[in-house]
């Protein structure tokens, strides 16, 4: 099947930017002339990501495309392509906002299911995102006690956010919709490589791969933009 | 070049609201300790807050909580600052643009504003938007001087590399005190307190973490860090500087990481611009909590034995 | 399994995932406080009312703020 121009929504973007309230802006004055393209880390290592390139369809509207993409989810948040930009289009932003949407249809929550403790466990519960627990064992084993290691240099051994701070956190989050969101989240559950199937086998780019659980129905994505290269996929 | 009408702007209060950092806090408490120490050396005694949270820069971004959260969680930040009158200092890049960035959006929509400050009277607060987001950088290169006077350890023969990190001058562009493409204020601080600035090639790369990929994209993320650490390499630093504890998470840790998998030899110290000061006012080596770090352990001893402990 | 997201979407066009994205920010977005709305805050304040004797005075202080929201919220209508 084949895609129609006359299918994009090219009203699209200007629909949007009063939604975001000024938020995702400027992108209609793009030059496409892929400065960003050419500081970014994300494209030096991955050659199918292009920053430039998602601009375009986001101005044109090929929203299918930009959405249901990888690359959307291989941005390094580094503002560098803001840094160069000569019509200052703050492009992180605009990564942002749309992978909510994306989210909204359905793809790369298993990414973010990843990073669900950092919220659930650390930031409302301690009120601190990054917690004192080690991944890496041998980290553990170089840097032992870090509460032994505050103290020595004059600090409290564990810093703590007062109760006050974070019932006021946790308010913030029920209010305006955080928690009902993350709620979302955990409804996703990943597959791992025993339990899939040789359809998504052959798909797979050593990811986790989406399942379907409670309402959230996570759908795979493809790479829209290219072949992915890099050292990962240089064999293959 | 550092830009001096910028500069002029920061003030040089008596207090400073001292906006404390998760990574700094749980990872590397040297940073903590230090940014509060140097700062009282310097003139400046900092105020902080346990009611304090993360800015919640990480877990917006991260796309895990919703963006309408983020809003009242920087006002409630903000707010705390503006009940004690004072201007914020924080320690790490990510909290400087989320504060500054997402402040300076409610201060120019009252609508935003409006139904931010709703939710911070329900508990007894006001976001007013007095306040200003600085860069602990570059409050030290406002104070220069200052730390000109005070240097104890000067940091004399000590090849020093810096990396700026992104989110200070990349993502304010028009805010930070320095171009985003060639930044030179910290190689002045360095010499300043006695260093050799040592270039390499790959200064104004990203560190590498990106955002989340270090989690969801590891190929991606030590693929660029590796490129970054090659460099590096290259000129050989006894110490580098970087003003980001995350970016000083990631490439410390990712040495070791990179050690492991490809039997590489990463050797590089890394150390915050905040430990480097303290290191240069003489602060007691227990302060600067060099035990937290780890690659480069070796290497940091020497340079200690060499300036004198 | 779709082998490129032309065969995932099917039939859909770009008009259509534009319709429904515009809807999904119209809705994140919002800051009118209609009746359900109101509805899903109020676990959270009860909550927060719950956590301790500073945030309940806190919270009943801006009760008197609230009453003429819940009002709107109730009625539909706007009071000037």
């Amino acid at each position: 099947m084949l895609e129609q121009v006359k299918d994009w929504d090219d009203d699209f973007y200007e629909k949007f930017k009063p939604i975001a309230m000024g938020f995702v802006n400027e992108a209609e004055k793009c030059l496409q002339c892929g400065k960003c393209t050419g500081q970014c880390p994300a494209a030096a290592v991955t050659p199918s990501y292009n920053p430039r390139k998602i601009i375009r369809d986001l101005v044109n509207g090929n929203l299918k495309r930009v959405f249901s993409s990888v690359e959307l989810w291989q941005c390094f948040f580094c503002s560098g392509c803001y840094s160069v930009c000569p019509m200052d289009i703050n492009f992180p932003f605009f990564v942002f906002m749309f992978r909510l949407a994306a989210m909204n249809e359905g793809y790369g929550w298993e990414d973010v299911k990843q990073l669900e403790g950092y919220a659930e466990k650390d930031y409302l519960k301690k009120g601190i995102t990054v917690s004192t627990f080690e991944r890496n064992p041998e980290a553990m084993e170089t840097v032992g006690d870090i509460s032994k290691i505050r103290m020595a240099a004059g600090l409290p051994p564990e810093r703590k956010v007062s109760d006050r701070g974070l019932a006021e956190i946790n308010m913030i989050s029920d209010l305006s919709g955080m928690t009902s969101f993350m709620k979302k989240i955990g409804g996703v559950e990943l597959l791992d490589c025993k339990t899939c199937d040789d359809a998504q086998m052959k798909r797979c780019k050593n990811k986790p791969l989406p399942a379907k659980v409670g309402k959230i129905k996570t759908k795979l994505r493809f790479y829209n933009y290219g072949e992915p290269g890099g050292k990962a996929h240089a064999e293959a | 070049m550092p830009r001096p009408d910028k500069v002029a702007q920061i003030p040089k209060p008596e207090q400073i609201f001292f906006f404390k950092s998760c990574v700094a806090s749980n990872k590397y408490p040297g940073i903590e300790s230090c940014g509060w120490d140097s700062l009282e050396i310097l003139g400046v005694q900092p105020v902080d807050s346990d009611e304090q949270t993360c800015c919640g820069g990480f877990v917006t971004f991260a796309n895990v909580a919703a963006p309408t959260a983020s809003m009242p969680a920087v006002a409630r930040n903000l707010s705390l600052a503006e009940e004690k009158n004072l201007d914020t200092c924080v320690l790490c890049n990510g909290c400087w643009t989320f504060l500054n960035e997402f402040g300076h959006f409610m201060n120019h929509n009252e609508e935003v504003k409006g139904s931010v400050n709703m939710m911070m009277n329900m508990m007894g607060r006001e976001y007013k938007g007095t306040s200003n987001v600085y860069h602990i950088a570059e409050m030290y290169y406002r104070l220069k001087d200052d730390i000109a006077k005070n240097v104890k350890r000067p940091l004399k023969g000590v090849k020093v590399a810096t990396h700026y990190g992104c989110h200070y001058l990349g993502g304010g562009k028009y805010t930070a005190i320095d171009d985003a493409q060639m930044p030179t204020y910290m190689e002045e601080l360095i010499e300043i307190m006695g260093g050799t600035v040592v270039p390499y090639t790959a200064n104004r790369e990203c560190c590498g973490t990106g955002f989340t990929q270090i989690i969801n994209g590891k190929d991606l993320s030590l693929e660029h860090t590796q490129h970054k650490l090659d460099s590096v390499k290259e000129a050989d630093p006894d110490l580098l500087i970087v003003q980001c504890p995350y970016c000083h998470s990631q490439l410390d840790r990712v040495q070791q990481q990179l050690n492991y998998r490809q039997a590489a030899a990463y050797e590089t110290p890394v150390i915050h611009i905040t430990q480097l000061v303290g290191l240069a006012l003489g602060l007691a080596v227990p302060k600067l909590a060099f035990a937290a770090h780890i690659s480069g352990r070796k290497r940091l001893e020497d340079v200690l034995d060499r300036i004198g402990r | 399994m779709a082998d490129n997201y032309l065969e995932a979407y099917g039939q859909e066009t770009s008009r259509d995932v534009a319709g429904r994205t515009a809807n999904y920010f119209q809705d994140l977005f919002s800051l009118e406080m209609p009746l359900g709305r109101m509805m899903k805050m109020m676990p959270g304040m009860v909550k927060f009312a719950a956590a301790g004797k500073d945030t309940r005075e806190d919270l009943f202080k801006f009760m008197p703020q609230m009453m003429p929201m819940m009002k709107q919220a109730f009625t539909g209508k706007k009071e000037e």
